[in-house]
């Protein structure tokens, strides 16, 4: 196992330069600078700005700087918020995105298994069809179509929740809501499909024929199994949910990490791109990493680090 | 006789409790598109935070309700018979830590803004003090930059040229003092969460949560307390504006609209125009085609004067912005203007055609010879309705091809500044109100303003002489000449004049709001 997960640490580690120098020359390609900006500025300011930033250095001398920052994580302040520290940006953002996603992977799982069981074992009666609508309709609806529904009805119409803002439980309901539409739908749907092969195995008939209770043969055998491509998903969905979206952020004023990632792009805020860059890199490397893991545990065909019989 | 002193007291009681019956003020409930950039005065740029960081801090000068600066840290001033030498006399006002605020206060932030090494965006603000130029270009010291604290309450400033508009100038937040002791010391005074931040203003900051909210509370130790009646200013920051109009229909919000939060919402705007509720206010802007004048076939003045004047501006206003915008028959916007007619006809197709054959014939184009016409925009609702627009007139008019080209907003800019471009959009909203903040975008073509790249010799020559000139009467006049001469060779087509919009609450109260597009929230009230 040792080598297996230093073998995997290293080419992580390749990857991320990959990724940070891609990132580096690609961001410098857009063309525009931070200091590009509706008002133009006269051409004194702009020669002294650009040498404070050292924005008119050579590129291969900013490459090396930004890689020396990277590594020491001292990214310094985001060009256009002079007042905001890279560092900081991410660490106090993160923390309310990670929140709020991890409330709507908890229901897109509870909800999005639940629905696909039901979905499997009463296949093509109304309950299946009923559930696989949702399923569609999950699928489909745009996020920001069904934050603005929620908004509309259940803030304005109904006052149950507040419109916007973070900070009690009540206002992170609707925003966990419309994020978890999405993966739950997915979730029901892959539930559903798996189940249903499970359920036509042979070991299911075997247990069956043993004699153990339906709820028995589905609990312990039909949802474990069929819950294995969900962990997979589990990891790409992890990376993406926890650093937070743009645009449920947005329509809800939630002081996450999800607006950085645009805004940093059209803001040109070099120091910003890089750190966020660095820091999703990171957290989707690393969950694949611990999904791979999770799966070795849970099935054990699956022999992590050793080579094919 | 004791019932006789209860009656009393009674009486007593109740008119004391009529007379008292003024209301307090309660705390407003703002909305901010975004987080600010940040709170220090020397390197604020965008409307929104010149807008925060007037009401955290006080310069020399502040903009009374009618736009004029009156006397706000500087008790008087003494201004020199050649107008070269300004005398602040400072009165006692104190920071929020209880220091007093001082001249070496002025002098210190003056300075690091005209440092080399200090970045900022709006040090040319500070441009018309002696050196100040060549001390931001590393080409002086600044000790020889013409700023002397005599003592602790005497700032003298010596000018480069007589500069009427100075008093605004020092009214900017560029020139606003920042604490020199603590401002040197701790490098963190300015960042959230504002428990070290350090103003002189009417308002302090009580939290400063990023990205999240802004709490602003009155500023006990302000000179001028007794004017400030709002007990305080919250200031959430949602970016979507659809969100901020339900929060608004909801009662958690007092104001929407520029500068401190997003244009608003279509749907809003539809409805708060239908009731009436929406407002606005003249803002020194101007919104313009600009013509690349080095490049075909907009190099040919009649064929520039041709484009321009088929354009009907008056559509655009009223059936494409719908606000309180006027037509721009001239550059400079309303609050500085300076002629006394407007320089043309809007809309003259018969003129428009025939300069524009006029323009063929000259440089020996006719209708397919012409070079391909491109006109370059960085899309917004705005901007994508008025190019369609203007573009659809020139097919109609001219019988034309317009190509549409549009790009994201950093990529425009940037070609617009290397020449990239044929006819593209464009506006300025001027610093300060008067007219040079216009005029001298275009005074010559390597200022990095001018995308035209237009020069002409007897227009700078025209500024130069204005920039010498003493007397107001004359340095209208020369003034008024140049604009004449702008508009006449048309480098940028002016189409409408800026004005924002907004709705209030029927309770906030005198709010003031500035021909350069800031509002001030010093004597606001919000009573129920």
């Amino acid at each position: 196992m040792a080598p297996y997960l230093f073998k995997r640490f290293v080419s992580n580690l390749l990857a991320l330069w990959v990724i940070v120098t891609v990132t580096f020359f690609l961001m410098k390609a857009i063309p525009g600078d931070p200091f590009t900006q509706e008002k133009a500025l006269p051409k004194e300011i702009l020669d002294a700005l650009y040498k404070h930033y050292k924005l008119d250095a050579p590129l291969h001398e900013q490459y090396v700087t930004y890689l020396k920052s990277i590594i020491t994580w001292d990214l310094g302040p985001s060009f256009k918020y002079k007042a905001r520290d890279v560092g900081e940006i991410i660490s106090s953002g993160f923390p309310i995105s990670a929140l709020l996603g991890l409330e709507a992977m908890a229901i897109a799982l509870c909800v999005g298994i639940t629905l696909g069981a039901i979905a499997a074992l009463k296949q093509n009666l109304w309950q299946d069809y009923s559930c696989m609508v949702v399923a569609v309709i999950g699928i489909s609806v745009p996020s920001f179509i069904l934050a603005a529904f929620l908004q509309y009805f259940l803030s304005i119409k109904l006052d149950l929740f507040p419109v916007a803002r973070w900070g009690t439980f009540q206002q992170s309901v609707l925003p966990a809501i419309s994020l978890a539409a999405l993966p739950t739908a997915f979730i029901a749907r892959l539930t559903r499909a798996n189940m249903l092969e499970v359920l036509s195995m042979d070991y299911i008939k075997t247990a069956r024929s043993k004699g153990l209770s339906s709820r028995a043969v589905i609990a312990k055998h039909a949802l474990r199994n069929s819950l294995l491509p969900i962990i997979s998903y589990l990891g790409m969905l992890t990376a993406n949910i926890l650093t937070g979206s743009f645009i449920i952020e947005k329509i809800f004023g939630i002081p996450g990490l999800g607006q950085w990632f645009i805004n940093s792009i059209t803001n040109r805020d070099y120091t910003v791109i890089m750190g966020i860059t660095v820091f999703y890199s990171i957290l989707l490397l690393s969950s694949i990493f611990v999904v791979d893991i999770i799966y070795g545990w849970i099935d054990p065909r699956i022999k992590l680090g050793r080579e094919p019989a | 006789m004791k019932s006789i002193f209860s009656i009393l007291f009674l009486v007593l009681v109740c008119f004391s409790c009529g007379k008292k019956g003024e209301e307090p003020s309660q705390t407003l409930s703002l909305n901010l598109a975004e987080d600010p950039d940040s709170l220090d005065p020397r390197v604020v740029r965008t409307l929104k935070d010149l807008t925060l960081v007037k009401q955290l801090f006080d310069g020399l000068m502040r903009m009374d309700q009618s736009g004029k600066p009156i006397p706000a840290i500087a008790e008087s001033v003494d201004i020199s018979e050649d107008q070269l030498t300004y005398t602040f006399h400072l009165r006692e006002a104190k920071w929020t830590n209880h220091d007093p605020v001082t001249a070496e206060d002025f002098l210190f932030s003056w300075k690091s803004v005209l440092d080399p090494h200090f970045p900022t965006d709006y040090a040319h603000m500070l441009f018309p003090i002696k050196n100040a130029r060549e001390a931001k270009c590393g080409k002086c010291s600044l000790d020889e930059v013409g700023i002397i604290a005599l003592d602790e309450k005497t700032l003298v400033v010596q000018l480069e040229n007589p500069t009427p508009y100075f008093l605004e100038l020092v009214s900017f937040p560029t020139s606003f003092p920042v604490h020199s002791k603590i401002a040197s010391q701790d490098s963190k005074w300015c960042l959230p969460p504002g428990d070290r931040f350090i103003c002189n203003g009417p308002f302090s900051i009580k939290k400063w949560a990023p990205d999240a909210s802004l709490e602003l509370v009155k500023n006990e130790c302000y000179w001028e307390k007794e004017k400030v009646l709002l007990p305080g200013i919250t200031l959430s920051v949602i970016s979507d504006n659809m969100t901020e109009g339900l929060l608004f229909e909801k009662g958690e919000l007092d104001w929407l609209g520029q500068p401190l939060s997003n244009n608003i919402s279509p749907e809003v705007l539809g409805k708060m125009r239908e009731c009436g509720a929406l407002n606005s206010y003249f803002v020194a802007g101007t919104f313009w085609l600009k013509f690349n004048t080095k490049v075909e076939p907009f190099n040919n003045q009649k064929m520039r004067q041709a484009f321009s004047y088929a354009i009907n501006r008056q559509n655009i206003v009223s059936h494409i912005l719908r606000g309180g915008q006027v037509a721009a028959l001239e550059v400079l916007p309303p609050s500085m203007a300076i002629q006394s007619a407007p320089l043309f006809e809007d809309g003259n197709i018969l003129l428009a055609q025939k300069l524009f054959k006029e323009a063929l014939e000259e440089n020996g184009w006719d209708e397919k010879t012409l070079p391909k016409i491109t006109f370059s925009y960085s899309p917004s609702e705005r901007n994508s309705k008025i190019t369609q627009f203007v573009a659809d007139e020139w097919r109609k008019i001219f019988g034309v091809e317009v190509a549409m080209e549009a790009l994201e907003f950093k990529y425009y800019r940037q070609n617009c500044k290397q020449g990239k471009f044929q006819v593209g959009i464009g506006d300025w909203i001027a610093d300060f109100n008067d007219p040079v903040s216009f005029l001298d975008l275009f005074k010559t073509k390597d200022n990095g303003l001018n995308d035209s790249q237009w020069e002409h010799a007897e227009y700078t020559a025209l500024l130069d002489q204005a920039l010498h000139e003493r007397s107001i009467e004359k340095r209208k006049e020369l003034l008024q000449r140049a604009e004449k001469i702008l508009v006449e060779e048309m480098p940028v087509a002016p189409l409408y004049h800026y004005s924002f919009d907004y709705v209030k609450r029927g309770e906030v109260k005198d709010v003031v709001l500035s021909p350069i597009g800031s509002i001030d929230f010093k004597y606001a009230s919000k009573k129920a």
